[in-house]
C-alpha cells in the first residue's frame, strides 16, 4: 500500500507536485495520465525516494520512503535510461540485478521465460552491450530488469514508449497476468489512453502537480471521460496568456 | 536567402553563445577561473620564450642574427602549433548538423565555419612570443614597419598551418591510418632541414622570414596562395565527408568474448559490484584511457627511478614512490559516483547498493596495487628504494589515500560521461576535487618526509607502514562512515547528477 500525505515539490515558482492525501492499495493498477508537464515523472521520483519532497511524506507499506531502505527489496522501477548500466550486455544486467536481490542462475532464467515473447529474440544472445541497442529494445531490458525480481510494487513511467504496437500489445498483457497472478501494485504513466484505460483498473489524472479526478476504471468506462478532458476544441477562442498576448501585440506593430 | 556575410555573422554569434554556455563552465565556476589561469600562464610563458630566445640565439649562433635563427626553425614552430590545435581546435564538420535543413545551404555553412577559423585568437598565440622577440631584434634595424610586416607573415603561416590542421584532422577522423599524411610530410620536411649541407629547407624558410620583415610581395603572395590552396583543400574534404559525419552510425562491433570473472562469485553482493567495477574500468573509453595513462605514467617514472639520477634525492624518491601507487587510484577514485552518475537512479532504488559498490571499488583499487608494487621491483633490485619503503607505500595507499580519495563519494555530483574525448564535457574537476587529488599525492609524501626527518628512516618507514595498515583495515569503517554520509547529502548529488547528464 502506498500513502502520500500532502506532498509537494516546487521547482523555483513552478508546482511540480501538490498531492494532499492518497492512498494506493496493494493490488491496485494505477494509470498516471496528464499533459507533458503535469508532474507524472515528479511523482513516481517523489515516491521512489530520488526526489527530496519540499513538504510532506511517501510511506510503502508504512515504511516512510526517505526514512528506511526496507521498501526498496520488494519495489521494481524503470523510470528512464538513468536506471540501466548500458555497459552491460542485457544478460548481465539481469543476471546482476537478480544476483542483487538474492537469485541465483536458474531462478534468473526462470523469471526471464515468461519475458521470451515480449523479448522476440531480439534482446538475449545478441552479444551486444546495452548502449548499442535501439531505443525499443533498450525499453524492453529497462521494464523486464523492474519485474525480475518479482516486487510487490512495480512503477514504470511511460512504459509503451519506443515500443512497436506487438510489443506494446504484450506488455499490457504482461503486466495484467503479473497483477492477477501476484497481486502486485502496479503504477504505470502514460501518454496512450486506450493502453491505460484497458490495462489500469484505476485511473489518477494530473494537472499542474494535482491530482484532479480520480476515476474507478473497474468497468472501462474511464475512457469516455478522459477523451472529453483531453480533446481540444478549436471552436472556441483560446484563453488569453501572457505570451499569447504578446506575440499578439507584437503582430501588430511594424510595417506591412 | 541569407546573405553569406549575415550568415557568417549568424553563425559567428552562435559560436560565442555556445561558448559561454559551455556545461562544463555552467556547472563549475572553477573550471572557467582555472582554463582562465592556464591560459594566462601559458602567455607568460610564450612572453618568456620570446625574450629567452633573443639571448639564446646570440649565444649559441653569433654569427648570425636572432631573427634569421628563429625563420630557419620556423617549421619547428608550425610543428608544435599543429600539435596544440589537437587540444584545441574543433573542426567544422562537427558544427553543421543543427543547420543542414535550413535553406542556407550545407557549402556556404561549412566556408563560414572554415572562415571562422581563420579568425580565431588561436592563430595569435603565438604572438605573445614573436612580439618581443621582434622588437628585441628587428626593431633596430627594420622600425616597426619591419616588425609589423615579421607578425603579419606569421600570422599567415599560422593561417595556412590552421587550415592544414583541418584538413589532417577531418583525414583522420576517417580512419586513423591518415595519421601517416602529416607524419609522412613533417619526416620529409625534418629530414631536409636535418640533413647536413643539403639545408634547402632552412635557407628557404630564413628567405621566406626575411621577406616578410623587408615586405617583398614574392613572401606574402606566397603564403597567401598556400592558405588559399590550403582553405579549398579542407572545404573539399569536408564537402566529400559530410553526409558520412551527418549519418554517423558507428558499425557495432559485437563482443566476441564475454568475461563472466566466475571468480568473483564467492564474494556474494560486493562480488557483484566488483565485477561490475572491472567491466566499468574495461569497456567504457574514458576509464579505460585513464588506465592506460596511469599505467604508462607509473613505468616511465618507475624506470627512470630505476635507471637514472634524476629522481636520486630523498624527497623525490619517496615522491615518485608515492605516486606510482597512487596515481591509478587517484585517476579512478576521485570520480566515484561521477561515473556512476550515468545509472544512479537505478542503484538508488536497490537497497544498500551504494554501499557495495564502495566496497567493491576499494577492493578493486587494492588489488591494482599489485601492479606497481610489482613494477617497484625495478627500483628496488636497482637499489633505489628498499621494499619496506614500497610496502609502506603500499598500505599508505590502500589504508590513507584512498580513505582520502573516497571522501569525493560524497560530494561529486556531476556525471562524467563514460565513452566521450578528453576534448569533449568531460574536462575540467571542482575546486574541492582538485584539493582532494593534491591531498591524496601530497600528504602522504608530507608525512613520510616528516617522520624520515625525525627517526631513523626504517623506523619511520615501520610507523608508516602500521598507519597505513590501521586505516586499511578499518576500512569497513570508514566506508560505512562515507555511505552513511552519501546518503544524507543523497538528493543533491542525484539532482547534480541528473542535470548533468542532460549536458552530457
Amino acid at each position: 500500500m502506498i500513502t502520500i500525505s500532502n506532498l509537494k515539490k516546487c521547482f523555483g515558482e513552478k508546482v511540480a507536485v501538490n498531492v494532499s492525501d492518497y492512498t494506493i492499495n496493494q493490488g491496485t493498477m494505477l494509470g498516471l495520465v496528464g499533459n507533458n508537464g503535469a508532474g507524472k515523472t515528479t511523482l513516481f521520483r517523489l515516491i521512489l525516494d530520488l526526489l527530496q519532497a519540499d513538504e510532506g511524506e511517501v510511506h510503502i507499506n508504512h515504511v516512510n520512503v526517505s526514512k528506511s531502505e526496507e521498501w526498496k527489496q520488494h519495489t521494481g522501477a524503470f523510470i528512464d535510461d538513468s536506471f540501466l548500466i548500458d555497459y552491460l550486455t542485457p544478460e548481465e544486467y539481469f543476471y546482476f540485478l537478480g544476483r542483487v536481490y538474492g537469485l541465483n542462475k536458474e531462478e534468473i532464467d526462470d523469471q526471464l521465460a515468461p519475458f521470451t515473447r515480449f523479448m522476440n529474440g531480439e534482446v538475449l544472445g545478441q552479444k551486444k552491450l546495452i548502449r548499442d541497442f535501439s531505443r525499443g529494445n533498450k525499453q524492453k531490458v529497462g521494464i523486464i530488469g523492474a519485474m525480475l525480481h518479482r516486487p510487490s510494487l512495480l512503477i514504470l513511467d511511460e512504459p509503451f514508449n519506443f515500443l512497436d504496437p506487438s510489443s506494446q500489445s504484450v506488455i499490457k498483457h504482461v503486466l495484467a497476468e503479473y497483477n492477477k497472478e501476484t497481486g502486485a501494485t502496479i503504477l504505470v504513466s502514460s501518454h496512450n489512453l486506450n493502453h491505460t484505460t484497458d490495462v489500469c483498473n484505476r485511473i489518477a489524472l494530473l494537472e499542474n502537480g494535482i491530482i484532479i479526478r480520480d476515476i474507478d476504471n473497474a468497468d472501462h468506462t474511464a475512457e469516455q471521460e478522459l477523451e472529453s478532458y483531453f480533446n481540444v476544441d478549436f471552436t472556441e477562442e483560446p484563453i488569453p496568456t501572457e505570451s499569447t498576448e504578446y506575440i499578439a501585440n507584437t503582430e501588430m506593430k511594424g510595417t506591412l | 536567402m541569407i546573405s553569406s556575410i549575415n550568415l557568417f555573422r549568424e553563425l559567428r554569434r552562435l559560436r560565442k553563445i555556445g561558448g559561454k554556455r559551455h556545461p562544463m563552465y555552467d556547472q563549475n565556476k572553477f573550471a572557467k577561473y582555472f582554463m582562465g589561469f592556464a591560459v594566462a600562464l601559458w602567455v607568460v610563458y610564450l612572453i618568456m620564450f620570446g625574450f629567452l630566445f633573443i639571448g639564446l640565439f646570440s649565444e649559441i649562433f653569433p654569427s648570425m642574427e636572432p631573427y634569421h635563427m628563429l625563420n630557419k626553425g620556423m617549421l619547428y614552430l608550425l610543428m608544435v602549433d599543429f600539435l596544440m590545435r589537437f587540444t584545441m581546435t574543433k573542426l567544422p564538420i562537427q558544427e553543421i548538423k543543427p543547420f543542414v535543413l535550413l535553406p542556407v545551404g550545407k557549402n556556404r555553412v561549412l566556408r563560414s565555419y572554415l572562415a571562422m577559423t581563420g579568425l580565431s585568437g588561436f592563430n595569435l598565440i603565438w604572438m605573445f612570443m614573436l612580439v618581443p622577440f621582434a622588437f628585441g631584434t628587428l626593431f633596430r634595424y627594420f622600425g616597426f614597419v619591419g616588425v609589423l610586416g615579421f607578425l603579419v607573415g606569421y600570422w599567415l603561416l599560422m593561417l595556412a598551418n590552421n587550415y592544414w590542421y583541418i584538413f589532417c584532422r577531418t583525414l583522420m577522423n576517417q580512419h586513423i591510418l591518415y595519421v601517416l599524411v602529416p607524419i609522412a610530410v613533417y619526416a620529409l620536411l625534418l629530414a631536409g632541414l636535418l640533413v647536413p649541407d643539403t639545408n634547402y629547407i632552412g635557407s628557404f624558410c630564413m628567405e621566406l622570414g626575411e621577406g616578410f620583415f623587408l615586405w617583398e610581395w614574392q613572401s606574402y603572395l606566397g603564403v597567401i596562395v598556400l592558405v588559399y590552396l590550403l582553405f579549398e583543400l579542407s572545404h573539399a574534404l569536408q564537402k566529400h565527408v559530410v553526409y558520412k559525419e551527418l549519418s554517423k552510425t558507428e558499425v557495432v562491433k559485437k563482443l566476441k568474448k564475454v568475461s563472466e570473472y566466475k571468480f568473483l562469485d564467492r564474494f556474494g553482493e560486493v562480488g557483484e559490484y566488483m565485477r561490475l567495477e572491472i567491466k566499468l574500468l574495461t569497456r567504457n573509453k574514458v576509464p579505460r584511457a585513464q588506465f592506460y595513462m596511469g599505467f604508462a605514467i607509473m613505468l616511465m617514472f618507475s624506470a627512470a627511478l630505476a635507471f637514472t639520477d634524476v629522481y636520486d634525492g630523498d624527497f623525490m624518491r619517496y615522491f615518485i614512490t608515492v605516486y606510482n601507487f597512487a596515481v591509478l587510484g587517484v585517476l579512478v577514485l576521485s570520480q566515484t559516483m561521477s561515473y556512476e552518475g550515468n545509472y544512479l537512479d537505478g542503484l538508488m532504488s536497490r537497497k544498500e547498493s551504494i554501499l557495495n559498490l564502495l566496497r567493491a571499488k576499494y577492493y578493486v583499487q587494492c588489488a591494482l596495487l599489485f601492479i606497481p608494487l610489482i613494477i617497484m621491483i625495478l627500483p628496488i633490485t636497482e637499489g633505489k628504494i628498499s621494499l619496506l619503503s614500497a610496502l609502506a607505500c603500499f598500505f599508505l595507499t590502500s589504508g590513507f589515500t584512498f580513505w582520502t580519495l573516497m571522501q569525493l563519494a560524497v560530494y561529486n555530483k556531476l556525471t562524467i560521461n563514460l565513452n566521450t574525448k578528453v576534448t569533449g564535457k568531460n574536462t575540467g574537476g571542482t575546486f574541492f576535487q582538485s584539493m582532494i587529488i593534491m591531498a591524496g599525492f601530497f600528504l602522504p609524501v608530507i608525512i613520510i618526509q616528516v617522520f624520515t626527518s625525525l627517526l631513523s628512516e626504517n623506523t619511520a618507514l615501520l610507523i608508516i607502514l602500521g598507519i597505513g595498515i590501521a586505516f586499511t583495515l578499518t576500512h569497513p569503517l570508514w566506508l560505512r562512515n562515507i555511505y552513511k554520509r552519501f546518503m544524507k547529502r543523497r538528493y543533491e548529488n542525484m539532482e547534480g547528477f541528473r542535470s548533468s547528464v542532460a549536458n552530457n
